[in-house]
């Protein structure tokens, strides 16, 4: 099966827009480094903040869905990480440990 | 009538299951203590109900063997009714679960279990309007205390005669559309059985099983991938990120509908919790609480062992009384006896209180709280913190820590904690150490032989997660409430864990103490000890008889100071051997080949493959560690 022109021409134009996106993520991925960025290993104890973006992969974000840690929740740090140690955070009234591996992926703001 | 108890982890379904139906299955305040399902048959005044105890799982988006499991199950349609058993205290993402079965469509019952400990974080829960929503009954219990166990069949009755299937929740109309279309795409031959909107949601999920049996239908498959694809060019998201949110969404309005939040009571539990998992304090009570155990699991077990074992060695010496001494039936008589004395005299009395120990840091919920100190050291080799309760357990017994790994998710953590809980010197190789090494040459070489030993565990830990790259998924585990354990609960556990050992452990021991006794009779021991004199003798420096004493160590390793003391026809072992040979032969029986229950559960763990595996990597470490240590201390 020989592809058609048209559907060539078409695949080649979809092929440059996806190396559009990408080196358009790449570059906003850039200057986000220069933004405040805060993760939950960067907040105090007993504060609560909202989760604004989990990053990883699909399994640790199943993984936290599970135990009730969704994008949008806000959440309470209760102990923060020592010595590259877990975190504890409380969640409508029960608490989840989270490993600084994974703390370090969630993003976070404060809210007064 | 079949009534399947389904719900998150750590929910209390096996408190609850053996309430109802005697002690049948292990419960621990740890999330995923159930992996295997059990079923129970129980009466109640002349009806007989089969009970279905399912593993734990958070939704039913099968991503991990229990959840598989229990999902089949309930799919297959045998149960009547599905009790979705919920600890109140985390209400909000229990819901979840709830609605995901509500799509399934079978009569159903919702047990609000641990009301006394919403009631202690403030929560109060309106059971009457959760009922009203979704149309079922609901029931509030707390299982540990048996309160409200006896309306569970009650209510399961009425749920069953008067179909009281739960209403579903719809999620925003736009997606309810899109459900509405693919519904109408599935083609009426397959899945008869099931629900239509819980294969569509599934679908647009992305559920990899079910979209399975879609392979069939190619052009369908392109259709449902075009509706996915406008979800997401309508939400700008993927379409299975829609659906968890829209129902993350829901629960909440749920959650915020039936709950209200007020102040927590600030207990003394808060206050001890705090203590726990206090960054400084926490490491010094950690090391005191598990010091405090073995002291207790020694003092008690040397309490137990002496009159026990005075029993036995009264019946050996009458033995040659009854039995012509150096007949078969002596050799196997001798052997029975040893086997017994071995397994009844030596093992159980160390293993009564060990469980008991276990059984309670487990109610208590310690263990989740040793995960959370331990993840940093942990972490240094490559795995995360719940790799310490296989550890902590195998210092007792290997056999009950190799089982405890499989709480850990990741196959990979599981082989390699698997793995480094043999190397770990159970009470057995302690008595080894402290009988040997402590009494010959002093306390202080025997403690420094348990620090070598964990030194070499982190190294073969690190040297394992090097050839087994794979990152570990990292800590994510909830830390229950601490509970005051039910004593009820732990003397049943003990009793279960016990029942276990006899079955698995005990048999083995008897078998291979008999063979081992015939092999005396045969004189065969004579010739192993010729056969396998180079290793022992050239290449360990060992006096040539120990030979028989290391290979039979495989099946026994308590006996292996007695074996040597016969062997060598000496107890005053410092008159036939040099403190180098005493060290070396301690720390070859430290490392190499578990004990064959360790072996036999290893088996059922990770696979016989992998069993032997490990066997043969224990065996070369140990023949390796052994022959370095010898050359050094001897240039020394």
């Amino acid at each position: 099966m020989t592809k058609s022109p048209e559907k060539r021409f078409l695949s080649a134009i979809l092929g440059y827009k996806k190396i559009l996106y990408r080196s358009v993520n790449i570059f906003y991925n850039i200057i986000s480094i220069y933004k405040v960025m805060k993760t939950l290993i960067d907040i105090e104890s007993g504060k609560p903040v909202r989760i604004l973006k989990i990053a990883g992969g699909k399994r640790v974000r199943q993984h936290l869905q599970c135990l009730g840690i969704h994008t949008g929740d806000i959440v309470t740090l209760k102990k923060n990480s020592f010595l590259g140690g877990p975190i504890l955070l409380e969640i409508n009234g029960y608490d989840v440990a989270i490993g600084k591996g994974v703390a370090s992926k969630i993003e976070v703001e404060e809210i007064e | 009538m079949k009534i399947a108890f389904i719900g998150q982890p750590n929910a209390g379904k096996s408190t609850i299951f053996n309430g109802l139906a005697g002690y049948k299955t292990i419960t621990a305040n740890f999330p995923g203590q159930t992996v295997h399902y059990t079923i129970s048959k129980v009466k109640v005044g002349d009806e007989t109900f089969e009970i279905v105890d399912l593993p734990g799982i958070y939704s039913l988006t099968a991503i991990d063997r229990a959840e598989f499991e229990a999902r089949k199950y309930i799919l297959s349609g045998q149960a009547d009714v599905v009790i979705n058993v919920i600890d109140a205290s985390t209400l909000s993402r229990s819901l979840e679960l709830t609605l995901q079965l509500t799509e399934l469509q079978v009569p159903m019952v919702i047990c609000l279990n641990m009301m006394d400990e919403a009631r202690r974080k403030g929560m109060q829960i309106d059971s009457y309007k959760l009922s009203r929503i979704f149309g079922v009954p609901v029931i509030e219990t707390i299982a540990n205390k048996g309160a409200g166990l006896d309306k569970i069949f009650e209510s399961s009755k009425e749920a069953y005669s008067k179909k009281l299937i739960p209403k579903i929740q719809y999620f925003h109309k736009d997606i309810e559309e899109k459900i509405e279309e693919v519904k109408k795409l599935i083609p009426s031959e397959i899945f008869k059985n099931f629900p239509r909107r819980y294969i569509a949601v599934k679908l647009l999920e992305g559920d990899t099983e079910i979209a399975e049996d879609f392979d069939k239908y190619p052009e369908l498959t392109e259709k449902i991938n075009k509706i996915k694809e406008e979800i997401r060019n309508t939400h700008g998201k993927h379409s299975d990120v829609v659906i968890s949110s829209e129902r993350h969404a829901l629960t909440m309005d749920i959650f915020e509908e039936v709950s209200k939040l007020g102040e927590p009571l600030r207990t003394m539990r808060e206050k001890i919790d705090n203590l726990l998992m206090n960054k400084y304090l926490g490491y010094p009570l950690l090391i005191f609480i598990l010091f405090a155990i073995f002291m207790v699991v020694f003092e008690a077990g040397k309490l137990l062992e002496v009159p026990l074992m005075n029993i036995f060695e009264s019946i050996e010496k009458i033995l040659p009384t009854l039995i012509q001494e150096d007949s078969l039936h002596f050799f196997i008589a001798k052997g029975l006896i040893e086997g017994f004395s071995g397994g009844v005299g030596i093992a159980i009395p160390y293993l009564i209180p060990f469980f008991i120990g276990l059984a309670i840091l487990e109610d208590i919920g310690y263990l989740p709280r040793m995960a959370f100190l331990m993840d940093t050291v942990m972490h240094r080799i490559g795995l995360h913190g719940k790799s310490v309760l296989p550890f902590v357990i195998s210092y007792g017994c290997n056999v009950p820590g190799v089982m405890a790994s499989r709480i850990l998710e990741s196959p990979r953590d599981r082989f390699i904690t698997a793995t480094l809980s043999v190397l770990i010197p159970c009470a057995a190789r302690t008595t080894i150490i402290f009988g040997l090494v402590g009494a010959y040459i002093g306390g202080l070489a025997a403690a420094g032989l348990y620090i070598f030993n964990i030194i070499i565990i982190m190294i073969v830990g690190k040297i394992m997660t090097k050839f087994i790259p794979e990152i570990s998924p990292g800590l994510i585990m909830e830390i229950p409430p601490l509970r005051i354990p039910a004593i009820k609960n732990i003397y049943m556990k003990t009793w279960f864990r016990l029942k276990d050992f006899t079955v698995i452990a005990l048999p083995l021991l008897i078998i291979s103490s008999v063979f081992l006794s015939l092999l005396q009779y045969f004189k065969i021991d004579v010739i192993i000890n010729k056969l396998i004199s180079p290793f022992v003798s050239f290449l360990l420096g060992l006096p040539e008889a120990s030979g028989i004493v290391l290979l039979f160590g495989i099946l026994r390793k308590e006996l292996s100071m007695i074996m040597l003391f016969q062997a060598m026809h000496t107890t005053d072992l410092n008159t036939v051997m040099t403190n180098i040979q005493l060290i070396t032969f301690t720390i070859f029986i430290i490392f190499y080949m578990p004990c064959i229950a360790t072996i036999g559960v290893m088996i059922k763990e990770v696979g016989i493959r992998k069993a032997i595996i490990i066997t043969f990597l224990t065996i070369i470490l140990a023949m390796f560690l052994s022959t370095v240590v010898r050359l050094i201390l001897s240039i020394i």
